[in-house]
């Protein structure tokens, strides 16, 4: 009993702790560095976590960056809340710890990750095939080079040729060995480093691109169920958590997506003038005809928000996972068309691929007569 | 694998996602999901960059490779930076221009229907010799 309620205290302590340290020593160095005046460390602290500050600055009142300040003590209570709670659930109820490992403890067959292997893969190339070919444009744009955290870790400055060709063969070579299945948890994490290295050089340039963002979390999984494979001898009964782990971030980055805004907003980004603003402010062609209809820039918003909120339910219910992904198609491509972000080939529709049966499909339409799949005690999935 | 060991990585990865929720930035690789979350209100204005060149040629970021947008967002943070001047020495305007002065002009427009763009020029340069 002491320990659980040592359990409960401590981090309610350190929240404590952390609100009293953010109110005396945090907060008066907001508006120090909002008056060019803080300490060496915070200004440190701002150009490795939030360098677009000095041009925000120019931009928007002290109270937005209060506010921004304090939004962090509210999330980091709040996530510490929801922490806690499900930790104590999780011990305590054992139906509760009984759903979560059993979610984990699912299996899946040879079929799916090699389905899902190749897609993967192949549409990473696909997309990303012209690192190398924007090279050029990066060295004309080499004064403007501000490299991101990752890079400033390890020290990367401007990349030279050379080494940006020897990167870029590895990515290539590597995701084609994945895909062929040659050394495959070795090739696919040989694959994500050295993508990561190349993309974040093209982020390096004050200009964040997050279309990759969902898709990144699947890559670096996606080793961990290649090497899952590599450790079964049964094709049927390969363990699935890295898969299983995926399906939960998907849906969790829309939630997140959509707390964002009620937290940064509330209830104004649901009105009509901030999306016809919006609309505006992407000047796109269709987007400006549909900001003139009051109707239809009342109910995107509004569609827009239920289907980030409400994707994690698929976590929930399967039978909701079909709606979804047409939901999130139709939500991408609506983005793409009014507001000129992304493309038809968004990496964010890509990563639905993690949502079908690929074993389901291939066993009724695709190569029924080719593979025998009616094994008995065969995994569902 | 483990249990304990895969228990660590779902953990791990589920925390990657939620720090730069907490702190509201991106850890590349791992994003923040703000992006079009702030309120725009009807006073807030669009902003296009053009860098003319002797006052009439207008300066396409294309032919030397670099994307229209990224130009639109080093030209507009280095405007609120008060860097603007730095900004049009870092061009590399002399690779396909010959002209004897460069100026950055901020080009807005207020979001309400029916107004009208206004421009101004923010900084001149001559031109330089690589």
């Amino acid at each position: 009993m002491k320990k659980n309620i040592l359990y409960l205290i401590a981090p309610a302590l350190a929240v404590l702790l952390m609100c009293v340290g953010y109110y005396f020593i945090i907060r008066p160095e907001v508006i120090a560095a909002y008056q060019n005046s803080s300490s060496d460390w915070f200004n440190s602290l701002i150009e490795n976590l939030y360098p677009r500050f000095h041009t925000e600055k120019h931009r928007f009142p002290l109270d937005f960056f209060l506010s921004k300040t304090d939004q962090i003590i509210i999330r980091t209570a709040g996530v510490t809340t929801l922490i806690l709670s499900l930790s104590f659930f999780y011990r305590h109820k054992q139906s509760f710890q009984k759903k979560i490992t059993s979610y984990f403890d699912v299996t899946t067959t040879l079929v799916n990750v090699s389905v899902l292997r190749v897609i993967l893969y192949s549409y990473l190339i696909y997309t990303s095939w012209d690192l190398y070919l924007e090279y050029e444009q990066l060295r004309n744009m080499e004064l403007f080079y501000k490299p991101i955290l990752l890079l400033k870790i390890f020290h990367f400055g401007f990349p030279d040729e050379t080494f940006f060709l020897i990167l870029f063969s590895m990515f290539i070579v590597s995701a084609v060995l994945t895909i062929f299945n040659i050394k495959a948890t070795l090739s696919s994490l040989v694959c994500i480093l050295t993508f990561l290295l190349l993309y974040g050089f093209h982020m390096s340039f004050e200009k964040m691109d997050h279309g990759f963002a969902t898709l990144n979390y699947c890559l670096l999984l996606f080793p961990f169920m290649l090497y899952e494979k590599k450790k079964t001898t049964d094709p049927f009964n390969i363990q699935a958590w890295p898969i299983q782990l995926i399906r939960i971030i998907i849906p969790l980055c829309y939630f997140i997506s959509g707390c964002e805004k009620l937290l940064n907003s509330g209830s104004w980004w649901l009105k009509a003038e901030n999306f016809r603003a919006f609309l505006y402010l992407h000047d796109a062609p269709l987007g400006k005809t549909v900001a003139e209809s009051d109707f239809i820039c009342t109910i995107l918003p509004i569609g827009a928000l239920v289907f980030q909120l409400g994707f994690i339910s698929v976590l929930f219910s399967k039978k909701l996972i079909p709606y979804f992904i047409i939901a999130g198609i139709i939500f991408h491509t609506g983005n793409w068309l009014l507001f000129d972000i992304g493309s038809y080939a968004n990496p964010w529709m890509a990563v639905y691929i993690f949502f079908i049966d690929w074993n389901f499909l291939a066993k009724n339409f695709i190569f029924n007569k080719l593979i025998q799949f009616n094994r008995p005690g065969m995994p569902a999935q | 694998m483990p249990k304990k060991a895969r228990n660590i990585i779902i953990i791990t990865f589920l925390s990657l996602l939620i720090v730069p929720f907490i702190l509201q930035t991106d850890l590349y690789p791992f994003m923040r999901f703000g992006m079009f979350s702030e309120p725009i209100k009807e006073e807030f204005q669009t902003e296009r960059y053009v860098v003319l060149l002797d006052k009439k040629e207008s300066y396409n970021p294309l032919l030397d490779g670099i994307d229209q947008n990224v130009f639109l967002y080093l030209a507009r943070n280095h405007y609120y930076r008060n860097e603007s001047e730095l900004f049009l020495n870092k061009l590399p305007l002399e690779l396909h221009y010959q002209y004897d002065s460069a100026s950055l002009v901020r080009i807005t427009k207020p979001l309400s229907k029916g107004s009208v763009e206004d421009s101004s020029i923010v900084v001149s340069i001559p031109y330089r010799k690589k």
